[in-house]
């Protein structure tokens, strides 16, 4: 099976990228973190390679169902810590991000989905791909944040101090993430007004959209002592708001009344 | 309230500067949010709706005059209380509890949630939380949101520089469109229209109960439905669950007289229907081993469906095992073909491609697709969904639209969005400066 056998291999690849960074970080080797962010940029572009052969194959976006999001989810993971590396010159996220990408794609390797061609008319649009791509890349941003900002929480509580350009981490990353999110949230609209005849119904998806967006709000409005010493609780609680948007709302009741049951 | 008095020996004059904080703003909003939900558990006096008017007078003359009243008394301390960081995060914060009580509340309710609900209905509904972004204290409290916002990016206009237009663009942007929204609120009409193909119709009934008439008829000429293909795949009992086998790879499609492989077999279709009916037929049966003796076979169908059955004769062979038969999948049941064990093909259920309807508009013929939106007389027609007259015709659902607060809100969106992309570059310590900026 073609795709489970990409996955486990992004799987490895990532895995043990995360691991030797690890390893690097407490031997202090700069040679062995290259060697890390190497194999995650390797990982990363089998993920790539899976997410293309999938859209070949089905002849659709591979981003319908629960599973094909979380895929493309893991796929933009490696992306965001790279850039981050190459950007801000900081491993800081290579490890986390290879914990979650593995977490997602097990999750992935044990549900597995019958894979169908079939397409339903309201999701054949143009706004289809900007909107879930868009909204997949600033989650595995903000889940970046999140973790940077508790790994520096973490940090903080052992009595390790933190330098400034590490400290600014998560809210950078809340500045490239929000845009994004942003950017789902008004495609969202555009095409709810094409499909629906109306850009905002309060449907509980929209409006967990709205809740996680006006969370993220607050921690970019906050002032603190400095700029960069603001608190790393809310980046650090926001992801929790993410999941219940992405996955949570599927369980409450009033799931029933929403147009947003895409999954299989 | 911060509090800052001059030592008792200086000679200064006595000065107190206060700044307001979260404390004075959560009673101030908390206050009128309980005086509210008061007001709207006694029903006393009814807020009237207000009428329909004008979105120049009814949107822009309130932002322009707030903004104005911004930039021009931006020392104002009623000014700068209203436009400050805590009025705003509170003010969102309430906002966002208020929606989210609406995730779990059942809005708009039918009788058998109301049923599920029992006596906790009337209270609910009392509280306005059963139709709660309609609710007057709703509304109030994106009233407050959307003040605070044109008063602030009416102070911060006085500026001129990068940073302040990224402010002025984003908060600008959502107080446009949050001002759109509750004028939209008031003001839009959506409801459903339904059509017999080959009919005509122009009556609308709105979401909100009552009905209206288009100025002229929608005539149905005709309504099409494609389906995607029959696909046909792998499952096996386990106990009374059928569970389809997943292979990594899309599912094959099933087309007359080709062939497929799955899990070793080659699987032969000789027939597929994906509109389909059963007819039973009677078969000669002298030793009784069948009760009935019938014998199911399947046709296409004559008429439309909007859950249609989907059939496939199919010949299955792997060494020397044939297997022959007919598997079914839809609404009233499936049928499976058993290979080996507890082995068995399936299809999945006919799912439609596209569905649309062949219109004819004041005289003149329009194709209506979903995601394809048709303007009319004012009103947008959209293709929601299809269903089956008693008589076998289509019947094209269509969702009609009148809501002029449209333009309004695709503006507020368009800013907001430049504003926070503009963010990324403008800020300082923003996502695309280097390590070192």
């Amino acid at each position: 099976m073609i795709d489970t056998t990409m996955m486990l291999g992004s799987a490895a690849l990532l895995g043990s990228g995360s691991a030797l960074d690890v390893w690097g970080t407490l031997r202090d080797s700069e040679k062995t973190k290259r060697r890390a962010w190497q194999l995650c940029l390797l990982g990363w572009l089998l993920l790539i390679g899976l997410v293309a052969w999938l859209w070949i194959t089905l002849g659709r976006p591979p981003i319908r169902s629960l599973g094909e999001t979380r895929l493309l989810y893991a796929a933009w993971l490696p992306a965001i810590a790279l850039f981050a590396r190459w950007r801000w010159k900081t491993n800081l996220l290579i490890a986390p991000m290879g914990a979650m990408a593995l977490l997602f794609l097990f999750l992935n390797l044990l549900l597995p989905e019958t894979r169908t061609k079939a397409l339903m008319p309201a999701l054949q649009s143009a706004w289809f791909v900007p909107h879930v791509v868009v909204y997949m890349a600033a989650y595995a941003t903000l889940a970046l944040a999140s973790l940077s900002a508790g790994l520096l929480l973490l940090r903080q509580w052992r009595g390790k101090a933190n330098d400034e350009s590490t400290l600014t981490l998560p809210h950078r990353l809340l500045w490239l993430g929000f845009p994004m999110l942003t950017a789902g949230l008004v495609i969202g609209a555009f095409w709810a007004k094409t499909a629906w005849g109306a850009y905002w119904t309060w449907d509980p998806k929209e409006t967990w959209a709205f809740l996680t967006w006006a969370f993220y709000l607050i921690p970019l409005h906050q002032r603190g002592a400095g700029r960069w010493t603001q608190s790393l609780w809310l980046p650090f609680l926001g992801f929790p708001v993410v999941l219940i948007c992405w996955f949570g709302v599927n369980l409450l009741p009033t799931a029933a009344q929403s147009v947003h049951t895409y999954t299989n | 309230m911060n509090v800052s008095t001059p030592s008792p020996t200086s000679d200064a004059p006595v000065s107190r500067s206060v700044e307001p904080g979260y404390r004075e703003v959560f009673a101030l909003l908390g206050g009128l949010l309980v005086g509210l939900l008061t007001l709207q558990v006694w029903r006393s006096p009814a807020i009237p709706l207000l009428s329909p008017i004008s979105a120049g007078f009814g949107i822009f003359f309130p932002l322009t005059l707030a903004y104005s009243i911004g930039f021009l008394f931006y020392r104002n301390s009623w000014v700068r209380f209203l436009s400050g960081t805590p009025f705003a995060i509170s003010s969102l914060a309430l906002t966002s509890l208020a929606a989210l009580c609406g995730t779990l509340v059942f809005q708009n309710p039918g009788p058998e949630e109301i049923a599920k609900l029992g006596t906790t209905w009337t209270l609910l509904q009392r509280l306005g939380l059963t139709d709660l972004y309609r609710s007057p204290w709703f509304g109030a409290l994106v009233v407050s949101l959307v003040l605070c916002l044109v008063l602030a990016a009416g102070r911060r206009s006085r500026e001129m520089n990068g940073r302040a237009l990224v402010f002025l663009l984003t908060h600008g942007g959502l107080a446009l469109t949050l001002a759109g929204g509750l004028y939209g609120n008031l003001t839009a009409q959506v409801g459903h229209l339904e059509v017999e193909e080959g009919t005509d119709s122009k009556l609308v009934r709105l979401d909100q109960g009552s009905t209206v008439q288009l100025p002229s008829a929608v005539h149905l000429e005709r309504f099409q439905v494609e389906p995607f293909p029959l696909e046909v795949c792998l499952a096996e009992w386990r106990g009374d669950n059928l569970i389809p086998k997943s292979s990594g790879r899309a599912l094959p499609s099933l087309e007359a007289g080709k062939s497929v492989t799955l899990g070793g077999w080659t699987v032969r279709c000789e027939t597929v229907l994906p509109n389909a009916e059963a007819e039973w037929n009677k078969v000669s049966d002298p030793q009784q081993t069948m009760n009935p003796p019938v014998e199911v076979t399947w046709k296409t169908s004559e008429s439309l469906s909007s859950h249609p059955m989907g059939a496939a004769k199919l010949v299955a062979t792997k060494d020397d095992l044939v297997r022959k038969g007919w598997v079914v999948s839809g609404p009233e049941g499936s049928a499976t073909l058993s290979l080996e064990g507890n082995q068995v093909l399936m299809v999945l259920p006919p799912q439609p491609k596209a569905f649309r309807s062949e219109l004819v508009l004041d005289g003149k013929h329009t194709t209506l697709r979903v995601n394809g939106p048709v303007d009319f007389h004012g009103w947008t027609l959209n293709q929601a969904s299809f269903s089956i007259s008693d008589s076998g015709h289509a019947i094209s659902i269509l969702k009609i639209v009148k809501d002029p607060s449209t333009p309004i809100v695709i503006a507020g969106l368009t800013l907001l969005l430049l504003g926070v992309l503009a963010a990324l570059w403008i800020l300082p310590g923003n996502a695309f400066r280097g390590a070192n900026d």
